[in-house]
């Protein structure tokens, strides 16, 4: 199904370029900034949410490549390039670490509610592989936008269950609200790959939302980790 | 009383230690550590796996001391603590 065009504000590849390494330069901040307290502590917890942001940049890094190349070679998406294998393993890794950085973002919230299930992680790894797999199969905008919506309002469920756990009641600056927003431009900006035309005309807004939430995050670990 | 944690278990143990001019028998800190025998020989095989504590022999006694790490986990304790809530972990 074709998804129309609306007039655009464009963001050249100098921009995309640009936005891509700031977000994997915060995720790895956040990895490496909390590898002392990890190494320390070994919880569980901060294992997963680590993992989250490798995930994290490793993803936006095969975006980036997956933009790089569309651009340079002119195309309208990754699966038109030649050979076509490379277009199918570029996205099917793309798909794969996104996914699992948002399973790992709450895993790291639910893994004690979980009982630290280590099926859990390979029923996640199976998921993702799966939600990969479905992407490059059916080449359909529509699909790609439901998928990722229903991941969207899965995720945001667990994120909210998790925020009502009775631990952490009495907090008053909970975090809950940040995952969230994470969750939610990290699923705009899956959706902003899979199917480029539809967010084209708030393009900008996105990225600028979603640097927001990345340094609201970055500072809150900096400052937390004491690093 | 509340069941206590593994981190919080671990900073009480190491503590003891550190009370005890960082110098303590493995019988001493079995009886202030509060746990049982078994449980607590399996959690001085990981202390000891995980290099925050060693063994130094006096004589025919054996006694346990801090390492790097374990000092560096009393100081850094407070903040994994706080990083855990502040990020609902």
């Amino acid at each position: 199904m074709v998804l129309y065009s609306f007039p655009t504000l464009n963001v050249g590849i100098g921009a995309e370029i640009l936005y891509s390494f700031v977000i994997i330069f915060c995720s790895l901040m956040v990895y490496f900034g909390t590898r002392e307290l990890y190494n320390l502590s070994s919880y569980k917890g901060l294992k997963y949410f680590r993992l989250a942001f490798l995930f994290f940049a490793i993803a936006y890094f095969f975006r980036l490549l997956i933009q790089v190349a569309v651009n340079y070679f002119g195309l309208h998406e990754i699966l038109e390039i030649y050979p076509l294998e490379a277009g199918y393993l570029f996205l099917f890794i793309f798909i794969y670490f996104s996914s699992m950085s948002i399973f790992y973002l709450i895993y790291s919230l639910l893994w004690k509610t979980l009982k630290d299930n280590s099926k859990i992680i390979y029923l996640f790894h199976a998921v993702a592989i799966v939600i990969s797999l479905a992407t490059i199969i059916f080449d359909n905008s529509w699909f790609y936008i439901g998928l990722n919506v229903a991941l969207l309002i899965s995720a945001g469920i667990f994120v909210y269950l998790s925020s009502h756990n009775p631990r952490f009641k009495s907090k008053k600056n909970r975090f809950d609200r940040v995952y969230i927003l994470l969750l939610i431009f990290l699923v705009l900006n899956i959706i902003n790959i899979l199917v480029p035309i539809f967010f084209e005309t708030v393009k900008l807004l996105i990225y600028l939302f979603s640097l927001s939430v990345f340094f609201v995050i970055l500072y809150r670990v900096l400052k937390k980790s004491g690093d | 009383m509340a069941k206590r944690g593994r981190l919080e278990i671990l900073e009480d143990t190491l503590k003891v230690i550190k009370e005890n001019r960082n110098s303590i028998k493995p019988t001493v800190l079995l009886r202030k550590s509060k746990m049982s025998s078994s449980r607590f020989k399996e959690f001085y095989a990981e202390l000891l796996e995980k290099g925050f504590v060693d063994e130094i022999r006096k004589g025919d006694d054996r006694f346990i001391r801090l390492t790097e790490k374990g000092f560096k986990f009393l100081e850094r304790y407070k903040t994994i603590v706080e990083f855990i809530e502040e990020f609902e972990l």
